[in-house]
């Protein structure tokens, strides 16, 4: 008696069983909590390997969003006049531009994060979760770095920042879950069906539109405003510009639905990989 | 009470063939799979990749898994390392389990020491760890002052001997070994031979699974020989490996 009671006490590998049913207790609150390391060398892996053999290397961070900024503000902001609420275009639009563009890169780095490792997958037994988890988190180095240049920005058109932005740090975790989320939910599809890698670009480009990262919502009629907010980011997206720049109250409704969606969403997410978890090896 | 370090009771594993036959599910035939009957040739088409396998292997000792290609040698390797599940019985291992998976999970722009401390958290090591085991894992993988240039210029048996060094520096109370050291030269092959055997006279158990029969007899106390995924014979490795050859040889 006294050898099984050492044997089950210690360290959860001191005794392993496995059998067929999956172990989801053990998944979540062991292997992931022993694993912690992990996902910092993971992620630090993508962030240090990204942009090796480059000749301008990290600087692509900043140059992705100036020059879309550059070209949006020219066909936005100058020829179609679409309305920046009082604010100069080009800020307006940057401030839209780093969560969206955050998220964008995200989805692009996470999405085939499991079948592009199969190799490692069929060898090597360790939270499956970090894979996506580590790339979607990779993207915010990109992120925290594009930030630069909108502080740049306000100084050159004299922007002071409001208060509001003492709720960017709420902001930035939530649109982390969200990218995580999203990172789960179409690594783990795109295991099982690859159509999700060669159409999610598509889908990407078009969202851009249903997105107000080139346009406010107020220009939404009141009747249809609560479409755009169904879609998380639309209440990410206006709360970054609010928060940002300061120029109007946060959008309450729009961030507490887009949270609610968010954290519902990263639940699902995280439920479906796991599930799907144990399959990968036989699919990929 | 117990100083078995594996046991398996009656360990299957089942593939669906057409799981098999497209390889990759296309959406396509997921939405027919929905809408057809069910209950309808649900697992006709079933292989038993592995079935009824049980065996135990006590602390500190060395079971060879030996099988024609096929037979389930990596089937069951996967179920001991926790890659896929079994679809029935169970195995209870006692102790830390990781592979000798070679050269995995590294990144080619990487630096030969940051790919340690990669491959090493994949496997499940603390950086603190990695950090006082460092000196000994450089030294082990001989593989000088390339360390500090990105992986993609190290040969593939620098590679290999990277990830071996690593391998070999687990905390670990059970090894799993598909394949041999076969594919690193002559010295660094009997190096990790001799890691082995050390390890084993610690108490490190191993399961081997190879088809270095040479190798098998000299080193281990039991084999399991598998054929078409079921146990053809599992005893002492000098009988095991003859029975095997003998069919072998006859076919």
């Amino acid at each position: 008696m006294k050898v099984l009671k050492k044997e089950n006490s210690g360290h959860f590998e001191d005794h392993l069983v496995i059998e067929p049913k999956l172990a989801w207790g053990r998944i979540l609150f062991n292997e992931v909590w022993y694993h912690k390391e992990l996902l910092y060398f993971l992620t630090w892996s993508h962030i240090k390997g990204r942009y090796k053999q480059t000749v301008i290397g990290i600087a692509w961070a900043t140059l992705r969003p100036v020059l879309t900024m550059a070209i949006f503000s020219l066909l936005f902001g100058k020829l179609a006049r679409v309305s920046s609420e009082g604010v100069p275009y080009p800020l307006f639009v940057y401030a839209g531009l780093l969560p969206w563009q955050c998220f964008i890169h995200s989805v692009n780095l996470s999405m085939d994060s499991i079948t592009r490792n199969s190799d490692l997958i069929k060898k090597v037994y360790f939270p499956r979760l970090f894979l996506p988890a580590s790339a979607a988190l990779s993207a915010l180095v990109d992120f925290f770095i594009s930030f630069g240049v909108f502080f740049i920005l306000m100084i050159y058109y004299k922007w002071m920042p409001a208060r509001s932005i003492i709720l960017l740090p709420a902001l930035v975790i939530l649109l982390t879950i969200f990218i995580t989320a999203v990172g789960f939910i179409l690594s783990a599809l795109n295991a099982f069906f690859r159509d999700v890698e060669l159409a999610t670009p598509f889908f990407l480009q078009i969202a851009l539109f249903l997105t107000p990262v080139i346009y406010p919502v107020s220009i939404v009629s009141a009747k249809w405003k609560w479409l755009v907010y169904l879609n998380p980011l639309a209440g990410l997206i206006e709360s970054f510009r609010a928060c940002l720049l300061g120029y109007k109250p946060l959008p309450w409704g729009g961030l507490v639905l887009a949270a609610v969606l968010i954290l519902g969403l990263f639940v699902c997410g995280l439920i479906f990989f796991i599930k799907s978890e144990e399959t990968f090896p036989d699919i990929i | 009470m117990n100083n078995f370090a594996i046991e398996t009771e009656n360990l299957g594993k089942r593939y669906e063939i057409n799981e098999f036959a497209p390889k990759y599910g296309m959406l396509r035939d997921h939405i027919a799979q929905f809408l057809r009957p069910k209950n309808k040739k649900k697992f006709e088409h079933d292989i038993w990749a592995l079935r009824g396998i049980s065996f135990s292997v006590k602390r500190g000792e060395i079971l060879g898994i030996i099988g024609k290609n096929g037979a389930g040698k990596s089937t069951l390797m996967k179920i001991l390392s926790r890659i896929t599940l079994p679809t029935q019985g169970r195995a209870i291992l006692r102790g830390r389990v990781r592979p000798l998976a070679g050269a995995v999970g590294f990144h080619m722009e990487l630096t030969g020491i940051e790919n340690i401390y990669l491959n090493a958290g994949i496997l499940g090591m603390r950086k603190l760890e990695v950090d006082k085991k460092l000196d000994s894992i450089v030294e082990f993988s001989e593989t000088g002052d390339f360390l500090y240039t990105p992986l993609k210029f190290f040969s593939s048996g620098m590679r290999s001997r990277l990830a071996f060094a690593v391998a070999f520096h687990l905390d670990l109370e059970i090894l799993l070994i598909d394949e041999t050291f076969a594919f690193s030269d002559i010295s660094f092959s009997k190096k990790c031979f001799d890691k082995m055997t050390q390890m084993v006279k610690n108490g490190t158990t191993v399961i081997f699974a190879t088809h270095d029969l040479d190798c098998l007899k000299n080193f281990t106390q039991d084999c399991l020989y598998l054929k078409q995924g079921r146990i053809a014979n599992y005893g002492p490795a000098k009988t095991v490996i003859d029975s095997y050859l003998e069919e072998t040889v006859k076919i």
